[in-house]
């Protein structure tokens, strides 16, 4: 075969495909402008299906009084899983919803990377609201004075206890984390554990892990975001839960397996166990699948340790993007939601799942009917965020989004490692991390 | 003498192959097991302390509320829709690409040949943000036939490979006798070549119409409006934080896993087509 | 016109340098043409994405944020990474025995379903199931049956056995890696099965026929006949396997998330862990990069093997 025939041939069709990967490249690139809708906001789920109405119903009121027509709002519906991919896909072709929930770390990270909008006019209108917002809630969004999300729910993380099987026993709540071991080691017969911690490689092993670390006078930051890993308090704490997995036996040995952060839930929906500590996700859950259940379980803040009992909570945070082409729409959404008469029905119905940002609305009776819930105002108010002492950073999300912490304890649990040691690791990879971030 | 003995190791060898296939049915269908009973099980039940073998009260009330409370029958057609297309089109572009890479001569045939499976070097969780990019670009997003092309994407290097490989062991004699009588190249590949491909067309086939139905990442982030849905996307409306609603989860699974069975159960007649090589002396 | 050209120019093997010429020119077209489809989807939905992973994994790009090039950075970053070799280590573990086990189990079972048994057509749609199941709800039902109180398993072995204590299949670190497995290999070795009957079936009887009039033994014919006749199939689906195997994340994710210990904790995972959990592309990019060399060997070597042809 003529050889100068097959280079040319070779060349045009290499020519042509390069053409058209040039072509699609350069399509690719403009995307932003092409964009319909004039309002986009990804809904993550509320929990529970009337909270979701709520939410719905109130995205059609603004979207009438802005004037816009049903082509042009578009409401998506997000599951969490999807939410990972769905927004990072997005972001990286600028094209962000106008407004979507977000983690607290998240807002701070993508604040650095200038995507987040400045919405401190709203949030000084919400804080002019009778009561105001809780503090915790305002120190998850601000940066330099000024506030990057708006402040959406506070996530309390108390204690799930069988109560009933505690009253069997005589026995009362525990104070303190000793109490808690002996408690357990009373009221459990395998299979029935006592406590169902999650210690796997996922995002509630660090939240479990560290609420007893701080117990025992541990932290992760220090207040001005520095990594502060190394310290006593954490190794006594990792210390501390090493002897419960491992001498007591208080936890079921397959926690460490759980590949996502259901299994604990699912342990105590399932009568396994009788504490988690856990968002009141699983309590919102029995509410409506498990009433019975839900009938026995008390909500309780965390033992004390020797340095006393500290409670965490997480702050969601509705995000508004900057690429939004209709900034004032987006805001006005917010705003719109945001509002204490509508959002107080969104956030009752939620079943406990979510604390309300405003402290006046702990007066609703949903709230007071329940005494169950009587702890909550104290924890939303006196919580820390799992970044501990320092408010949420974008550090301390790839920390606990890439387990780190719970990494370590597994090595402990299971090759033996010593604690010290572990927690020493654990600091070293905070610095490097730290340093890619702070 | 020998055809008893024959006969005889046969006969054992049957028994063996029974026991085996016993063995590897019952494995293969514990899960599928599992996922069918919990799927009628009561709320109560599959939050049992216990796994129970057979529900207690079987109850429809799962599918009821996949039926009634989700738009299960659009994600259904969605899915329906886009991995029928991309059956369609893949069985097209595969057969007549490996056509061409077995039976004809062209600068960078075997660049071509080999270069099409490197592509699957680097997985959907690295590909999807690009893709996406390119997606939205050109309008593609929220439409089922952006989703089509981005399946065939995955399906077309595999489902070449298989044909070229069966391609290659049919014996050029065959063609050669029909392009004696006048045939063109399509007509070749069509008459000819297709039909003694049934087996690996049918594999094709299933394979590209089974992991369309069940593709997760591309569904959940190319399209996001309701009305272009496909079934795993509704599957995570049952995953909500860290509660799994596992009722309604194993009865989407076990309708959605239907339309695949069903087009094995009655296509698999295809993969049984033996080849008469000897009929056809050049 | 063209065509007659076409059909007399194969048949005769004299032909005169000009239409040979013709002929070559007449195949590029035929062959442009018949290649158009592919090319134009393949360039479209994996050229781009794909070089673009690659330029990626030299760059410090976060999801959102700006990029610049910084050579192998992100790889010298993973080789210092104690955990980055153990799961080098266990990603080659864990292919080699998955695909080895598929391999074992799909050839043993396309061969018994191609004996002949009433009901055959039951069998082969049993034993498709898996592969119609999505993996993402094997992974979940099979998390399900693994665990240690409700699980099917332990229920199972509970009341048949006495034992003292149920088994961790996911949280015994010595276990994970193998119940992982076990769940790759159930949802996989259809695809196994389904590729080796079609390749069984496109074996001429004639060859058996005559091995059998030459008094072969079944394990002759199988040694002398099948495995040569099967040898294409084989490495498509060998190679093919290996590859989707070692990138597929699902299973690992669902059940054990890398866990206990980074005991399960294999290339995709990771990769995933790093490009969307902590949002660093390029690092995330260049773990799987590492492996790109290893099967591209493995695609050029068995490629080879199976490009060349007989003339």
């Amino acid at each position: 075969m003529p050889t100068t025939f097959n280079r040319r041939e070779a060349l045009k069709t290499g020519a042509a495909a390069s053409a058209f990967a040039g072509v699609s490249i350069l399509a690719s690139k403009k995307t932003l402008a092409q964009r319909q809708q004039k309002l986009i906001y990804w809904h993550l789920p509320a929990f529970t299906p009337l909270a979701d109405d709520a939410v719905r119903d109130q995205f059609e009121e603004f979207r009438k009084m802005a004037g816009l027509s049903e082509s042009e709002a578009a409401f998506v519906p997000t599951a969490n899983s999807e939410l990972i991919p769905r927004l990072a896909a997005a972001l990286e072709t600028n094209t962000p919803p106008d407004v979507v929930r977000l983690y607290e770390s998240y807002v701070q990270l993508y604040r650095k990377q200038g995507h987040m909008m400045d919405v401190t006019d709203l949030v000084e209108k919400m804080r002019g609201e009778e009561g105001g917002l809780f503090d915790s809630s305002l120190t998850a969004v601000a940066h330099d004075g000024k506030y990057w999300g708006v402040p959406f729910a506070i996530n309390p993380w108390p204690m799930h206890v069988r109560m009933d099987v505690l009253e069997e026993n005589g026995l009362d709540y525990p104070k303190t984390w000793d109490e808690f071991v002996e408690t357990c080691l009373k009221i459990q017969k395998p299979p029935f554990y006592g406590y169902g911690m999650d210690l796997g490689l996922t995002q509630d092993a660090t939240d479990n892990i560290m609420q007893i670390c701080w117990c025992y006078g541990g932290k992760t930051f220090n207040a001005d975001g520095t990594p502060a890993f190394d310290n006593e308090g954490n190794v006594a704490g990792f210390a501390f839960i090493n002897e419960m997995y491992n001498e007591h036996k208080i936890i079921p040995r397959g926690v460490i397996g759980n590949g996502d952060t259901a299994w604990n839930n699912k342990a105590y929906q399932s009568g396994q166990v009788a504490f988690i500590q856990n968002p009141t996700s699983v309590y919102a859950y029995l509410s409506g699948e498990d009433p019975e259940l839900m009938a026995k379980t008390g909500l309780f803040g965390v033992p004390e340790g020797p340095a006393g009992s500290v409670n965490q909570i997480d702050t969601w945070s509705l995000g508004l993007f900057n690429a939004s082409p209709y900034p004032d729409l987006a805001k006005g959404l917010a705003q719109h939601m945001m509002q204490p008469s509508l959002y107080n029905e969104v956030i009752t119905n939620t079943n406990g799942r979510f604390v309300p940002v405003y402290p006046d609305l702990f007066n609703d009776p949903w709230w007071t009917s329940r005494p169950e819930f009587g702890q909550f105002i104290d924890i939303a108010k006196t919580g820390v965020p799992v970044s501990y002492e320092a408010p949420p950073t974008a550090t301390a999300g790839e920390v606990l989004a890439t387990n780190v912490i719970p990494e370590a304890m597994q090595l402990v649990l299971v090759d033996g490692v010593d604690p010290a040691e572990a927690v020493a690791e654990v600091h070293q990879k905070i610095v490097a991390i730290h340093e890619r971030l702070g | 003498m020998a055809a008893a003995t024959i006969s005889g190791s046969k006969r054992r060898l049957k028994i063996i192959g029974n026991v085996f296939l016993l063995v590897f049915v019952i494995w293969t269908l514990i899960p599928f097991y599992w996922m069918l009973v919990t799927s009628v099980k009561e709320h109560d039940e599959i939050y049992g302390t216990s796994a129970t073998l057979w529900p207690q009260r079987p109850t429809l009330d799962n599918y009821r509320t996949l039926f009634f409370e989700t738009d299960y029958f659009l994600f259904f057609r969605n899915s329906m829709t886009v991995a029928l297309a991309t059956t369609f089109f893949t069985v097209l572009c595969a057969s007549l690409a490996a056509y061409a890479i077995v039976r004809l001569r062209f600068p960078g045939r075997n660049f071509l040949a080999r270069g099409m499976i490197y592509t699957y070097l680097v997985p959907q969780s690295l590909l999807f943000i690009p893709l996406f990019s390119i997606m939205a670009g050109v309008g593609f997003t929220n439409s089922l036939t952006g989703l089509t092309i981005a399946h065939m994407g995955f399906t077309i290097p595999f489902c070449t490979w298989l044909l070229m490989g069966f391609f290659m062991s049919i014996p050029i004699e065959l063609e050669e006798s029909a392009f004696v009588d006048g045939c063109t190249r399509l007509g070749v590949l069509f008459r000819i070549v297709l039909p003694i491909s049934l087996p690996a067309l049918a594999v094709v086939a299933f394979f590209s119409f089974t992991l369309s139905w069940n593709e997760y990442l591309y569904a959940v982030v190319f399209n996001s409006a309701p009305h272009v849905l496909t079934i795993p996307t509704g599957l995570s409306n049952f995953v909500v934080e860290d509660v799994f609603f596992w009722g309604p989860i194993m009865a989407s699974t076990a309708l959605t896993v239907i339309p695949p069975l069903l087009v094995y159960f009655f296509f698999q007649r295809w993969l049984i087509t033996g080849l008469t090589m000897g009929a056809v002396k050049a | 016109m063209l065509e007659k050209a076409v059909g007399s120019d194969v048949r005769g093997h004299v032909a005169a340098p000009s239409r040979r010429a013709q002929l070559v020119n007449d195949q590029r077209f035929i062959a442009l043409l018949f290649l158009l489809p592919t090319i134009l989807v393949l360039c479209f939905v994996v050229i781009y994405p794909f070089f673009s992973a690659i330029s990626i994994s030299f760059q410090d790009k976060m999801i959102g944020g700006t990029a610049s090039y910084i050579g192998l950075g992100n790889y010298y970053e993973l080789f210092g990474d104690r955990v980055f070799l153990k799961v080098i280590r266990n990603t080659i573990i864990y292919t080699l025995v998955a695909v080895a086990l598929k391999f074992l189990l799909g050839l043993a079972m396309a061969l018994v379903l191609s004996q002949d048994r009433p009901l055959n057509f039951l069998y082969r749609t049993i034993l498709f199931v898996p592969w119609a199941v999505p993996t993402i709800v094997a992974a979940l039902s099979y998390r399900w049956i693994y665990d240690d109180f409700s699980g099917l398993y332990n229920n199972l072995l509970l009341a048949l056995f006495d034992m003292g204590d149920v088994i961790s299949w996911l949280g015994d670190p010595n276990l994970a890696m193998g119940s992982v497995i076990a769940v790759v290999v159930w949802s996989g070795t259809p695809f196994y099965t389904m590729s080796f009957l079609a390749g069984l079936k496109a074996i001429p009887n004639e060859l058996y026929e005559a091995a059998r009039i030459d008094g072969a033994s079944v394990w002759q014919e199988f040694w002398h006949i099948t495995v040569p006749q099967m040898r294409k199939v084989f490495v498509i689906v060998v190679m093919l396997s290996s590859i989707w195997t070692s990138t597929n994340l699902v299973i690992v994710q669902i059940l054990t998330n890398g866990g206990p210990a980074n005991a399960t904790q294999i290339m995709p995972n990771l990769s995933y862990k790093y490009a969307l959990l902590a949002g660093r592309l390029g690092i995330g990019s260049a773990v799987n990069m590492v492996f790109f060399p290893l099967l591209a060997i493995l695609i050029y070597l068995l490629s080879r093997r199976m490009l060349a042809r007989r003339d």
